[in-house]
């Protein structure tokens, strides 16, 4: 049960905060002690300052008391969570593999475990940009790869929560409720028959689900499919899901605590045509309208083509963020701007350009990119450190 | 006669120690946890919790959870310890930092040449011989001079006794 690192007094002060003890600071002034409002003989301390000789003991006992204010059971994995939970708030994005036992539990293959939470991160990051009301950043920081029963392999991916919720608020928060959307959208997206394009295309457009998200999930190069379905023998199932803050959602209904796994045992390529029909579809019935001049565009990158242009879904015009995102085109561009494009596309970050935005009813927006104004994305696990940083200035 | 080395002799009256807590505890049947690494250089040998937080949980709240420091002393020890008529003054040979609510628990032997009584095991009983005396600690202490008053006799009722201390989470 030990947390080798030390976690911060005002995390501790923050945790018991948010699961609502009561706080008084001792008379010598060394201590502050927190009381559970529902038995004033029970009580712990917390010292003031982490120098002090015993804070370590004291952290590794109000761990332990947090558990128990959290009503969770007293354990390795849920105080080794906890404590992650202290460092930083964090939900997880599960991946989940189940091997074929006929191939032995150690025989997942390689190319599914990494490309299965590598979509799936894209696909969120990309869900989230897109929904979020301001421009956020979505800190995807920890990559573990655990062997948790039998046969079943779990990659957890942590999200960070940089600026949670007052501890007052008993809300779920901005990075919960999406998930959970993400996932009921996943689940719909399973759902919706392959039988024919347009009415496949039109009922992912009804879902309000985008075409760079199937793709992720169902594309014909690299996606969860085609993996999927390159060792369908040696894989029984896959699934994804996730697993909430016992901090953060603490005091939540229990519908909003937990999270629905979502099975991606059938999931196969689309056939030929099918994306070109969805995102054809996808321009034609959106009915924006925009002219602009000189202004700083928000977008994503969707992909870059071969020659020499780049494709956005554009989230926000001088900082204010569409009603709805649509798509968009670029002029031709430098061999040096495709690059740094590129770097976007692989992240999944969102950037700012500065340009002239022009788009019409049912159309393609088309982009003339003055500058590449600045990027706050951070490097992560799958970054390429050269977009990490913030001002990044290209000219 | 056996005799022993000094490291040897320390090594006896610090299990003396630990059995006669032990034996006090199988009384009062509390949670008794021997300190763990985390607790090196904070001079705790066992924690004691007369009641835990919850079922299934090994933590207890700060009233309910002792700290105890063992020292084993054999009356001979004139540089260690002396006695007087209400009380041993213990020496203390090292600072002194509280951790919780901590109390000094002293074991005083008899005479070093009285080794061999100082336990006496039979087919009806076992017995040490030998009385402890509590210290509670209430501020750093630094090398000295330490008074264990006579009356504070380690014994079932005085142990659960030693909670009250800790209760008093006003006085922290």
């Amino acid at each position: 049960m030990q947390s080798n690192s030390i976690i911060p007094v005002s995390r501790f002060q923050d945790a018991f905060e948010r699961v609502g003890w009561q706080k008084q600071t001792s008379q010598s002034g060394k201590y502050v002690i927190w009381t559970d409002p529902s038995d004033d003989d029970t009580w712990t301390r917390l010292p003031v300052s982490e120098s002090d000789a015993d804070y370590p003991i004291y952290q590794q006992k109000n761990l332990l008391i947090l558990l128990y204010a959290l009503d969770l059971p007293e354990n390795q994995s849920n105080t080794t969570e906890l404590a992650s939970q202290l460092k930083a708030y964090n939900y997880k994005l599960i991946n989940r593999i189940v091997g074929n036992q006929a191939f032995g539990s150690e025989a997942i293959p390689y190319e599914l475990a990494s490309v299965l939470p590598e979509k799936n991160i894209e696909a969120f990051r990309y869900f989230y940009a897109t929904k979020v009301k301001k421009r956020t950043l979505l800190p995807i920081e920890k990559f573990e790869f655990n062997h948790t029963e039998q046969g079943s392999f779990v990659i957890p991916v942590s999200i960070l929560v940089d600026d949670p919720q007052p501890s007052t608020v008993r809300l779920p928060s901005h990075t919960n409720l999406y998930l959970h959307q993400y996932l009921n959208a996943i689940e719909e997206l399973m759902a919706i028959p392959q039988n024919q394009e347009t009415d496949f295309a039109d009922r992912v457009i009804a879902q309000s689900i985008d075409s760079k998200i199937v793709k992720d999930f169902f594309g014909r190069g690299e996606s969860i499919a085609r993996y999927k379905e390159k060792y369908v023998d040696r894989v029984k199932d896959i699934s994804i899901g996730s697993k909430g803050s016992s901090l953060l959602d603490f005091g939540l209904k229990k519908e909003e605590k937990e999270f629905k796994e979502v099975d991606l045992g059938n999931i196969r390529p689309l056939k030929e045509d099918y994306l070109e029909v969805l995102e054809n579809r996808e321009v034609l019935s959106d009915e924006s309208t925009l002219e602009a001049d000189n202004v700083r565009i928000d977008v994503l990158v969707d992909s870059i083509d071969i020659l020499g242009k780049a494709k956005f879904t554009v989230l926000a015009i001088d900082g204010i963020k569409n009603e709805k995102s649509f798509k968009a085109r670029s002029g031709d561009l430098s061999k040096a701007r495709l690059d740094k494009f590129a770097d976007y596309f692989k992240t999944s970050q969102s950037l700012t350009l500065r340009g002239d935005i022009k788009k019409a009813k049912g159309k393609l927006g088309t982009i003339i990119v003055d500058d590449l104004e600045f990027s706050d994305s951070r490097p992560t696990l799958f970054d390429d450190p050269k977009t990490g940083g913030q001002n990044n200035k290209d000219n | 006669m056996v005799t022993y080395g000094i490291a040897e002799l320390n090594s006896i009256k610090e299990k003396m120690s630990v059995a006669y807590l032990h034996g006090l505890n199988a009384k009062v049947n509390f949670a008794l946890m021997e300190s763990n690494k985390d607790f090196d250089g904070l001079q705790i040998d066992f924690k004691m919790a007369n009641k835990k937080i919850g079922p299934g949980r090994t933590v207890a709240s700060e009233s309910h959870e002792i700290n105890l420091q063992l020292k084993s002393v054999s009356i001979s020890s004139a540089s260690m310890i002396e006695e007087k008529e209400h009380e041993f003054v213990y020496t203390l040979s090292n600072d002194l930092q509280p951790l919780g609510t901590h109390y000094i628990i002293l074991l005083v032997l008899p005479p070093d040449k009285d080794i061999e009584t100082w336990h006496e095991v039979t087919p009806e009983y076992l017995l040490l011989r030998s009385t402890a005396y509590f210290y509670l600690v209430t501020k750093p202490l630094k090398p000295g001079k330490i008074h264990f008053d006579k009356s504070n006799v380690l014994n079932p009722v005085s142990l659960v006794e030693l909670f009250d201390a800790a209760k008093k989470k006003d006085a922290l």
